[in-house]
C-alpha cells in the first residue's frame, strides 16, 4: 500500500515539475498516474495563495486534508511565478508549525520587565481587548497626537485598509505608518516626483525581453531567486544579453554579471549622473521622447542630514521636497561637471567601466531592464538615487515597452498592496491620493460617508515610522499598536528604541500594543499581545512589485485562541469608538457597520464576506464611474483614479492574480502589464488608460497620463554625501541587509530547524585584507562598534558575498545579533526612510 | 516519506553531467532531462529537515544555477504530525 501511496506521490512531483519547467516531452521512468489513481493521495483539496515571503509575490497551491496543511506546490496560474517557488517557497508550509507559537493574549503585570518576555500573565481577549481600547481612548483624549499605529508589508490589503479607515477616518490620526517606511519609501517618493504616481509601469514580463539587465544595489539571486532566475535562464539562451551588477559589496548576484561596477558607499548619485551626462554631451539620448514627453526639474540641496530628532522643522527640512521647473538647458549645464573622471574619483569605479554601461544606454537598438532593492531606497539620498535611474530610461526612451524599465523590487509580500496601495503612511490616503489635498479628502469623505469636511483634520501629516519612534522615546507618543513588524528588533540605532538611552526612556514608560504570530524583540517590548493568526490562517489578500494582487484563501485554523487581526482592529474599533458620532450616527456604525453582525455583537464570522465587503469599498477609490453618486463620477474622474483600476473580488479567485489597472473589457477583467503605453489590453498595453486620460498615437504610443501636464521629471540631483562617513576613529563602513534562508528578521524563518542551520548565525562579513590588518581570522568573534553601540558577532573572510577593503557586511535576521544597536536612523529628507546600508564603524577583538 | 519534486537549471550543455552527480545524493532520483539545460528529479527523505539538507547542497554541484522546488508533500514530517493536537 505504501509502495503505491509512495510511487503515486512520486508520479504527481514528476508531472507538476515537468510541466512548470515547459519539458516537452516525457520520457520518465515514473507512470503519470491517472486522475483517479493520484486522487487518493492527493490532499482532499488545493486552495490558491500566495507566498508570504518576499515582494516577489509567488503562487503556491496548498494542500489540504482533514483541515490540516499537508503540501504545496508552485501555482502555474499566477503569472507572477508560473509555478515555481524558491527555497522559502519550499518551507512555507511548516512555518505556521513552530511549537513556540503565541496562542493567548498576554498582558504585562511587571513593568520593570520590559525588553523581557517576562512579566506577562494570560488573560481573555474580553480583557485584553477592554484594556487595549481604554489605554487607546484615553490617550487620545488627552492629546490626539499621543497614539500611533505602525502597520507593515506584511498585513493583507484589507487588514491595512481596516487599520488606515480607524486611524484616519474613526480617529482622524495621521499617526500610521508601516514597516515599509523602512524598505520601500523612498521608491515611493522617487515615484511620486518623477511621475506622480506609484509603483512600477513594467512588469516582470520584463525579464524575458531585456538585452541589458541592472541590478543598483540589489542581490537578487539571494533576494529574489524566483526572478533571478528568470533573468538568467533568458540570459543563457541569448548570449548577447548582458547584465551589469552595481554594488558596494560582491554577492551571489555579482557571480553572474558580465561587469560589476563596485562603488563607494552614496556614490551612486555620482555614476547615474556622470551616464546622463554622457548621453547629453554626444547627442545619444532621444530628443523626440524628450520634446515629446518629459520635463526637467531641479530641487532643494544641501539637505544635510536628519540625525537630530527636530530636523524635519528646520528650514531646510521643511524645504527638502521642494522642486521646480528648469529647461533643458539648465539641467544640462548643472549635470555637465559629472564627467566620467569625476564619478570615478567620487566612486572608485574606473571609468571605463562607467563608460561601458553609458554606451549600453546610449544603444537605441538595446532593451534595458534596471532593477533595484533596499540599496537604492535605503540611503539618506533614496529619493534622488530613484529619480536619477529614472532619468537614463526617460532621457533614452528605455521605459513603459516590454524589456524596457526601471523596476523597483519589493521586499515585502505586499509591500506595494497593502502599505502603498492602501495609504498606509502617515500622509497617504487609498489610490495614490494624499491627506494635504483637499478633493483627495473630499473623494475619501465621499466613499467613506463622511460628512463634507470631516477629514480636514488630516490635512498635515502625522509621524513617519522614524519620528513616530523618537517621539515613543522622547514620552510624546504613549500608546502604539505595532501589527505584522518586529521594530524592536529593526529599527536603526536600536538602543534607543529598547528604552535603553536617556532619550529612549519614553518606550519604557509608553503603552505598546503588539500584534504578533511568535515572541520577537518587540513583544518583549510590549504591554499587551494579541495573538495573530498568520498567513493561510485567514483570508487575505497580497500586493506584489509588479502590481498584481493575489489573494490567499483560509486554509486551516489558527492555533489556541490566536485571531485575525482585523477581528482585532474591529473589536477595538467598537469599543473605541463607543458613544462617538459621525453627524447624527454612531461613528462605528459608519466606519464599520458594514462587516458587523450586529445579532451576535461580532465582526461577521464568514471571513470571505468581510473581505468581500471591505474590498468591494476599496474598489470604489479606483471605480468612480461605477457609482450612482454624480460627485464620486465626476471627482473621481477629474482625480484619474481609474488609473489604479481594481476587478471585483472573486475575480482574483478565478485567476489566480491580476495586475492593475484592470480593465473590463467586454465583461472579461483583464489585467495591465505595461503602464502609459497604448496597445490592446489583451496583449498587457494600457490601452484603455490611455485612451480614456490620454492621447492616443504619441510618440512611441506613450502618454504619461497620470504626470503633471503628461510629462514625468528628470531631475537635476546632486551628489551629497553619506550622513556618516569612516574616520580614523570607526574607519569602516558597515552595510546591513538580509540573506536567502532568513527573511527580515527572521521570527519565522528561525522557527523552521533546517532554515536555521542552513545560516544558524550571523556573521560579519570582512575583507580578507582588512581581516589580516585587524589581526582576525574566520571564525574569531569580533565587536563592531559605532558611536551608537555594539555588538558581538562571529567574523568570516569566507562569507557569502565578498565585501571590499573598508566595508563589513552583517546580516540583520538573528536576534541575538541586533545589529541595528550599531546602525545609524538618519534618513531621506523626503522619503523619510533610514539608511541602513552606511554608518562607520570599527572592528576589534571580542 | 517527505516527496518533493524539484527542477534544476544548469548552464548549457552542463546539465547532463550535473545529473550524474545529483543522482549520486540520498534519495534523489533524476526522471528528466531537456536540452542538456533542465532537470527534472524527486527527492525523497524521512523529514522536510533532512529533505532540505540534501537539497541545499545541488548548489555546490558544477553547473546548477537555479533550484525550484515545485511540489512538496510533507504529510509525514514529524513537526507536521506533532501538531496534530491544533492543526
Amino acid at each position: 500500500m505504501e509502495l503505491t501511496r509512495r510511487s503515486l506521490l512520486k508520479a504527481t512531483a514528476i508531472s507538476m515539475t515537468m510541466a512548470v519547467a515547459g519539458c516537452k516531452k516525457d520520457d520518465s521512468k515514473s507512470s503519470i498516474p491517472t486522475a483517479t489513481a493520484s486522487e487518493s493521495v492527493e490532499p482532499d483539496e488545493w486552495k490558491s495563495t500566495v507566498c508570504r515571503f518576499c515582494g516577489t509575490g509567488c503562487g503556491v497551491l496548498v494542500g489540504v486534508k482533514d483541515g490540516k496543511v499537508v503540501a504545496t506546490k508552485g501555482d502555474p496560474d499566477n503569472r507572477s511565478s508560473r509555478g515555481l517557488n524558491c527555497i522559502k517557497g519550499f518551507y512555507v508550509g511548516k512555518i505556521l508549525f513552530g511549537k513556540d507559537r503565541l496562542t493567548k493574549p498576554l498582558i504585562r503585570e511587571d513593568k520593570s520587565k520590559k525588553g523581557t518576555m517576562e512579566g506577562f500573565r494570560e488573560a481573555s481577549w474580553e480583557e485584553a481587548l477592554d484594556l487595549v481600547a481604554s489605554k487607546l481612548k484615553e490617550n487620545y483624549d488627552k492629546d490626539p497626537k499621543s497614539i500611533a499605529f505602525w502597520g507593515s508589508g506584511q498585513q493583507t490589503i484589507m487588514e491595512g485598509y481596516a487599520s488606515v479607515k480607524l486611524w484616519k477616518a474613526g480617529l482622524l490620526s495621521n499617526n500610521i505608518d508601516p514597516n515599509a517606511r523602512l524598505c520601500m519609501a523612498s521608491a515611493v517618493t522617487g515615484f511620486m516626483s518623477t511621475f506622480q504616481s506609484d509603483e512600477p509601469m513594467g512588469s516582470y514580463r520584463d525579464l524575458d525581453e531585456a538585452d541589458v539587465f541592472v541590478t543598483w544595489g540589489a542581490n537578487m539571486a539571494e533576494m529574489h531567486p524566483v526572478l533571478y532566475s528568470r533573468l538568467t535562464a533568458h540570459k543563457l539562451s541569448n548570449p548577447n544579453v548582458k547584465h551589469y551588477d552595481i554594488t558596494t559589496r560582491r554577492s551571489r548576484t555579482s557571480e553572474t554579471a558580465d561587469l560589476v561596477l563596485e562603488f563607494r558607499p552614496q556614490s551612486d548619485l555620482a555614476i547615474a549622473n556622470a551616464i546622463a551626462n554622457y548621453l547629453i554631451q554626444n547627442n545619444l539620448y532621444d530628443q523626440k521622447f524628450v520634446d515629446t514627453h518629459l520635463k526637467f526639474k531641479a530641487g532643494t540641496e544641501n539637505l544635510g542630514h536628519s540625525i537630530e530628532d527636530g530636523y524635519d522643522a528646520t528650514d531646510v527640512g521643511k524645504a527638502a521636497d521642494k522642486a521646480w521647473e528648469i529647461s533643458f538647458d539648465e539641467y544640462k549645464q548643472k549635470v555637465s561637471t559629472y564627467t566620467f573622471a569625476k564619478a570615478e574619483e567620487i566612486s572608485g569605479v574606473p571609468a571605463a567601466d562607467i563608460e561601458t554601461l553609458a554606451k549600453e544606454f546610449a544603444d537605441p537598438n538595446k532593451k534595458i531592464m534596471s532593477l533595484w532593492t533596499m540599496g537604492m531606497n535605503q540611503h539618506t539620498r533614496g529619493t534622488w538615487i530613484n529619480n536619477l535611474v529614472y532619468n537614463l530610461h526617460l532621457l533614452t526612451g528605455k521605459i513603459s515597452k516590454p524589456g524596457n524599465g526601471p523596476f523597483s523590487l519589493t521586499g515585502q509580500p505586499s509591500a506595494c498592496g497593502t502599505a502603498r496601495e492602501v495609504g498606509v503612511f502617515s500622509h497617504r490616503l487609498p489610490a495614490d491620493m494624499v491627506t494635504a489635498n483637499p478633493e483627495h479628502r473630499r473623494y475619501s469623505e465621499l466613499i467613506w460617508n463622511l460628512p463634507k469636511g470631516y477629514l480636514e483634520p488630516l490635512q498635515n501629516p502625522g509621524y513617519h515610522t522614524v519620528k513616530m519612534f523618537r517621539e515613543l522615546g522622547n514620552g510624546n507618543v504613549k500608546f502604539l499598536w505595532s501589527m505584522s513588524n518586529n521594530w524592536g528588533q529593526t529599527m536603526p540605532k536600536l538602543n534607543r528604541f529598547r528604552g535603553k538611552d536617556a532619550n529612549g526612556k519614553g518606550v519604557l514608560d509608553g503603552f505598546i500594543v503588539v500584534s504578533e504570530v511568535y515572541p520577537t524583540r518587540s513583544t518583549e517590548m510590549a504591554d499587551v499581545v494579541f495573538p495573530a493568526a498568520m498567513w493561510v490562517e485567514r483570508e487575505g489578500q497580497f500586493g506584489n512589485a509588479e502590481r498584481r494582487t493575489s489573494i490567499f484563501e483560509k486554509c486551516t485554523e489558527p492555533p489556541g485562541e490566536a485571531k485575525w487581526d482585523l477581528w482585532a482592529i474591529v473589536q477595538v474599533a467598537k469599543r473605541v469608538l463607543d458613544g462617538k458620532k459621525i453627524g447624527d450616527k454612531p461613528a462605528f456604525d459608519v466606519i464599520f457597520g458594514n462587516i458587523w453582525d450586529y445579532e451576535k455583537n461580532d465582526l461577521i464570522v464568514d471571513q470571505h464576506k468581510v473581505n468581500g465587503v471591505l474590498w468591494e469599498e476599496y474598489r470604489a477609490f479606483s471605480n468612480p464611474h461605477e457609482s450612482d453618486n454624480k460627485e464620486i463620477q465626476e471627482l473621481g474622474k477629474k482625480l484619474k483614479l481609474k488609473a489604479k483600476q481594481m476587478a471585483p473580488y472573486e475575480e482574483y479567485f478565478k485567476q489566480h492574480g491580476i495586475c492593475w489597472p484592470v480593465r473590463n473589457v467586454d465583461g472579461k477583467w483583464v489585467e495591465t502589464n505595461w503602464r502609459y503605453v497604448h496597445g490592446k489590453q489583451e496583449d498587457g498595453y494600457d490601452q484603455y488608460g490611455v485612451e480614456e486620460f490620454g492621447e492616443v498615437g504619441k510618440y512611441k504610443d506613450i502618454d504619461f497620463y497620470k504626470s503633471e501636464d503628461h510629462r514625468p521629471s528628470v531631475f537635476y540631483r546632486p551628489f551629497e554625501d553619506a550622513a556618516e562617513i569612516p574616520d580614523k576613529e570607526y574607519p569602516l563602513w558597515l552595510c546591513t541587509g538580509r540573506v536567502l534562508e532568513h527573511w527580515h528578521s527572521g521570527t519565522m524563518t528561525r522557527r523552521v530547524p533546517e532554515l536555521h542551520r542552513a545560516v544558524p548565525e550571523a556573521l560579519c562579513e570582512i575583507n580578507p585584507e582588512d581581516a589580516k590588518i585587524l589581526g582576525i581570522n574566520t571564525g574569531d568573534m569580533v565587536k563592531v562598534i559605532s558611536r551608537r553601540g555594539e555588538v558581538q558577532v562571529k567574523a568570516t573572510t569566507k562569507g557569502r558575498g565578498n565585501p571590499p577593503k573598508g566595508l563589513v557586511f552583517v546580516p540583520f535576521f538573528a536576534e541575538e545579533t541586533l545589529i541595528n544597536l550599531v546602525t545609524l536612523d538618519a534618513y531621506c529628507p523626503i522619503s523619510k526612510q533610514p539608511d541602513y546600508k552606511k554608518c562607520a564603524v570599527k572592528i576589534v577583538k571580542a | 516519506m517527505v516527496i518533493s519534486g524539484i527542477y534544476i537549471e544548469t548552464i548549457p550543455g552542463q546539465a547532463l553531467a550535473a545529473a550524474n552527480e545529483l543522482v549520486k545524493k540520498e534519495g534523489v532520483e533524476v526522471h528528466h532531462i531537456e536540452d542538456d539545460l533542465k532537470i527534472i528529479l524527486t527527492l525523497e527523505a524521512e523529514s522536510v529537515d533532512r529533505s532540505y539538507k540534501v537539497a541545499d547542497t545541488f548548489k555546490e554541484v558544477d553547473g546548477v544555477l537555479t533550484i525550484c522546488l515545485v511540489y512538496s508533500n510533507f504529510e509525514d514530517d514529524p513537526l507536521c504530525k506533532e501538531a496534530d493536537g491544533w492543526q
